[in-house]
């Protein structure tokens, strides 16, 4: 039986999702300026909107807060969670609504949710000829995404229900005992990296590829919040392609990587105590990037796309990196992404189903799961095979050595099925509206396990149906599962009055 | 006048599209190709040769401002001249508020070229003015969304500095 939610709890929900909307409200701030600097008046016009109805939001839910100091359930975080994910688009898409650059409020919604969840597909049109706040505002978005956004109130705000609202937002790594402390510890991993990330691209502009600096600066401002919070969105409709220029690819291929890594491992290794190779994380991550690495390039070789190593390599291996990190950024066109038949296209579709590691900016099953599942399944077999007095040893490395409980591996295992259940979902949806089955599955990965590659099945003209389904493929995939289910649970309690 | 007439007609029959590039590229690789659009994005000078992307989608013949609404994504492609053939005086890019200068380029289509590590791109040895960059009149930027923005905000700050706000313990 589902507890029926009191006035109390509904309140304090309003106003953790209000704090979180403040938060959205001041991010403003980063696109604001730069629409004063440029002078895009328009857009910021725009942007103060979206920042006053988010403060507006933020104030009505502060004076809804309870007075109360119970403390809350642990299904309060999920469900702040799971509507600040819905929100907060909502919210977001607004600048992108009145800029003018999308058919209709959907495809601003989807962009944004897009954006949020760290996916980068678009339905954006003309986006080389929009806004440059405007886009500062869609990858600001990627990085608060990317960063949790519920983490980031966490670090302005000593929230209710701290533990329950970190842990719902997909986070299941506390690298302190306070929660607070490890989402400043997030924060500060990620403004290093910033520093390092903005300060290579920008240079690489300036020098290697003959931009103006102010242009160089906006480039790498950009691409730097995509490429670190595995987003994807670009600021030029040709993504990473539009530079043609290797050590480019090099510094965001990095950028890609490091945000794909666990914050609990950058700690270990800031820390010296990484012990990379025993990681369980690390070993399963490095395995299937290397297998699907050497699935995609055979593949590449046997339909000769790339006549000549180096170009295999270079494309092959970015596109592959892109996929598994979880980022979506592409130095190929969507054409020529369709054109990768057979192997390549299964290797760069597996390796987005798969995705980064646990408590990172990527999306997909994660290679903790992926890990713990193989190993739950190999140790099952060593058991049947061995004498029934032999005694296996259940265990796994990870910062420690850790009894791998049945319970654990169960888990693991649900949630792996349930991502591929979602993948299949999408891609039986696109098959439904006519689209071929490698091109729909594709898609389908790529929007619930927030990629962001494209063979072309996204686009402005794409069918509405499909375009809220992968809205939906977008937001459960992003957190998980079980913010989603609690959520479900919530309204169905209500829906009883029991 | 005549074969005037003629010469103008064989120019722009000859113009392909990028989209027919993207549609079958193996079979345009190798060969001579004109293709006309607006320049967008970027110069990328780097020693003898410019970079540029060049768009010959709906909106380097409507801006999007002077359209009644969007009319789809970009298309466009990559395009290496010799810095000898770029000129300066064509104007800035096309960005937000500026049509880049269209121009009409003459080169070899390279697709996936070995070259240039896999590179799909146009390896330009004409390139001339079509017509030169100018701004985009934007739609009128009326302060309505600003203004209304600010009081939401303002009272978004009076609700919260005056609501009851709960005291939690830091966890």
């Amino acid at each position: 039986m589902l507890l029926q939610p009191t006035l109390e709890d509904a309140r304090r929900i309003v106003a953790d999702l209000g704090r979180v909307l403040a938060v959205v409200a001041a991010a403003g701030a980063i696109p604001l300026a730069w629409a004063v600097a440029l002078r895009e008046w328009g857009p910021a016009g725009d942007l103060l909107l979206m920042m006053g109805v988010a403060g507006l939001l933020a104030g009505l839910a502060e004076t809804l807060a309870p007075k109360t100091r119970k403390p809350p359930v642990w299904g309060h975080g999920l469900i702040v969670v799971a509507l600040v994910w819905l929100v907060v688009p909502a919210i977001g898409a607004i600048p992108l609504a009145l800029s003018g650059h999308y058919g209709d409020l959907i495809d601003a919604y989807f962009d944004a949710m897009s954006g949020i969840t760290t996916t980068g597909l678009a339905t954006i049109q003309d986006l080389d000829h929009l806004a440059a706040s405007t886009n500062v505002w869609r990858h600001t978005l990627q990085f608060l995404g990317g960063q949790g956004i519920v983490l980031a109130a966490l670090v302005f705000f000593s929230a209710s229900g701290a533990l329950s609202l970190y842990e719902a937002e997909a986070r299941d790594q506390r690298i302190f005992p306070s929660v607070g402390s490890t989402a400043r510890f997030i924060w500060l991993v990620s403004l290093v990296h910033g520093l390092f990330g903005i300060t290579a691209l920008t240079i690489d502009g300036v020098v290697a590829q003959g931009f103006d600096w102010s242009r160089s600066l906006f480039h790498g401002f950009t691409i730097f919040m995509a490429a670190f919070d595995t987003g994807g969105f670009s600021p030029q409709s040709t993504s990473i392609a539009y530079y043609h220029s290797a050590s480019f690819e090099a510094v965001v291929g990095v950028l890609m990587l490091a945000g794909a890594i666990s914050f609990g491992l950058h700690h270990a290794m800031w820390q010296r105590r990484a012990n990379l190779l025993r990681n369980i994380e690390v070993r399963t991550f490095a395995s299937t990037v290397v297998v699907t690495l050497l699935v995609t390039l055979t593949g590449l070789s046997v339909a000769g796309i790339y006549s000549d190593t180096p170009s295999l390599l270079r494309r092959g291996f970015f596109q592959l990196l892109s996929a598994h990190t979880g980022t979506g950024f592409a130095t190929v066109s969507s054409a020529e992404l369709s054109r990768w038949s057979g192997l390549a296209f299964a290797g760069v579709t597996v390796a987005m189903a798969l995705g980064g590691m646990s408590s990172s900016t990527a999306g997909g099953v994660k290679s903790l799961r992926i890990g713990l599942t193989v190993k739950s399944v190999l140790m099952s077999v060593r058991d049947a095979l061995s004498p029934s007095r032999a005694v296996i040893s259940r265990s796994y490395y990870q910062y420690g050595r850790h009894r791998l409980e049945p319970e654990l591996a169960n888990s693991a295992m649900a949630i792996s099925l349930l991502y591929v259940a979602l993948y299949l979902l999408g891609g039986a949806i696109g098959l439904a509206y006519g689209f071929g089955l490698a091109e729909s599955l594709f898609e389908s990965v790529s929007a619930a396990a927030a990629v962001g590659l494209s063979v072309g099945v996204v686009s402005a003209e794409m069918p509405v149906v499909l375009q809220i389904v992968m809205i939906l493929q977008m937001w459960v995939g992003r957190l998980e599962f079980i913010a989603v289910f609690a959520l479900i649970g919530f309204w169905v309690s209500v829906a009883r009055g029991e | 006048m005549m074969k005037l007439l003629a010469a103008a007609v064989v120019a722009v029959l000859s113009v392909v599209p990028v989209s027919e590039l993207d549609r079958d590229p193996d079979s345009w690789s190798g060969r001579e190709v004109t293709v006309a659009g607006e320049i967008i994005g970027d110069y990328s000078v780097r020693g003898d040769v410019v970079w540029f992307q060049l768009n010959d989608d709906p909106y380097s013949a409507v801006p999007l401002e002077e359209r009644d609404g969007p009319a789809g994504g970009n298309v466009g492609i990559g395009v290496r001249i010799p810095r000898e053939l770029w000129q300066p005086d064509w104007g800035g890019p096309g960005r937000y508020g500026v049509r880049g200068p269209i121009v009409e380029v003459t080169g070899t289509f390279l697709h996936n070229s070995p070259a240039e590590q896999g590179e799909t791109f146009i390896d330009a040895h004409a390139a001339s003015l079509v017509e030169a960059g100018r701004p985009i009149e934007q739609p009128s930027t009326s302060p309505g969304p600003a203004i209304v923005g600010v009081v939401l905000g303002a009272i978004g700050i009076v609700l919260y500095r005056f609501g009851r706000r709960p005291t939690y313990r830091r966890v």
